[in-house]
């Protein structure tokens, strides 16, 4: 294995890595959301009516496992065909 | 002495087995300064009346809302258990929850179909029984009809109803005397004709619902 054998694949396993860190800091959910649930402060006036506090979504995109794993697999498979690439070749004398 | 410990207790044996759960229907109201049969309007044009759903799974929990709720009660102010009819609805296409692929699949033809079924209600049917928690707070326990995909099924909800008079203080909501409701069911998807591949796995079978909804009889 050559010095650009391994860089690739060390920048491939970094970056699979990063991606599952990234994964499982953002609550390890099984797909990827765009929008999260928020509760919003309870009125007096909702408190005297015995409502519980409501939910709003806004916009924020959580990372889920099937784009993990597909970012996995785009990750693997450009990190094979460099690997073949970087390659040292013999020279034909 | 003796005979009229017994004749009390016997008092009280009897109105606890005719009565288990609370008063019995038709005879409780709420101690308020409105009067008469009022009925109360639940769609509210900034959306703050919210149903909840939510679905557990072992792969996972997806919990959704509906903010376009929908739909009328009515009731005699003092005798609420006997005169209670109505119905609640929310939009069948108004449901999020957070993943905007999931949220396009619920209003698929293989969910809940959301062309041909806009509409997912709840038809009062029967109140079966009366808590009073305070002047203006009933416990209820209601019969309905929840129609949910072209099926309709009877189904028990338990609910509590809070009534404010207009004050100042309601009017910084809307106008009108103000009925909050809160009520939390299950449904079962199976029963009203939702046959998905996942269901039961991805997509819980049971669904619990919670309805956290304010109505003004000013509309």
């Amino acid at each position: 294995m050559n010095k650009k054998q391994k860089i690739t694949i060390f920048s491939g396993l970094a970056a699979i890595t990063i991606s599952f860190a990234i994964w499982a800091l953002q609550g390890f959910h099984l797909f990827t959301h765009q929008k999260i649930e928020i509760q919003l402060p309870q009125s007096d006036i909702d408190k005297l009516l015995g409502q519980p506090p409501r939910f709003e979504w806004i916009n924020h995109f959580t990372l889920g496992l099937e784009y993990t794993l597909v970012f996995t697999a785009i990750v693997i498979s450009i990190s094979i065909v460099m690997f073949f690439l970087f390659k040292n070749k013999r020279k034909i004398n | 002495m003796k005979t009229s410990i017994k004749v009390i207790s016997l008092s009280i044996l009897f109105a606890v087995a005719m009565f288990p759960q609370g008063l019995p229907s038709g005879q409780a109201g709420f101690d308020v300064k409105a009067s008469g049969v009022q009925t109360f309007s639940f769609k509210d044009a900034k959306g703050r009346n919210q149903t909840t759903f939510t679905s557990i799974t072992a792969l996972d929990e997806v919990d959704g809302t509906s903010n376009e709720v929908d739909g009328k009660i009515s009731f005699d102010v003092k005798n609420v258990a006997a005169t209670l009819k109505g119905e609640i609805s929310i939009a069948t296409a108004s449901i999020h929850t957070g993943i905007t692929m999931r949220d396009k699949d619920l209003r698929a033809p293989k969910w809940l179909d959301a062309e041909q079924f806009p509409k997912i209600s709840f038809t009062i049917k029967k109140v079966t029984g009366v808590k009073k928690l305070a002047a203006n707070k009933l416990e209820l326990n209601l019969l309905g009809i929840f129609y949910l995909h072209g099926i309709k099924n009877e189904i028990p909800i338990s609910a509590t109803l809070t009534y404010l008079d207009e004050s100042p203080v309601t009017e910084t909501r809307e106008p009108g005397d103000l009925l909050g409701v809160t009520a939390k069911f299950q449904i079962m998807l199976s029963k009203f004709g939702v046959k998905n591949m996942v269901l039961g796995s991805r997509v819980a079978d049971k669904i619990d619902i919670g309805v956290n909804i304010v109505g003004t009889n000013k509309f």
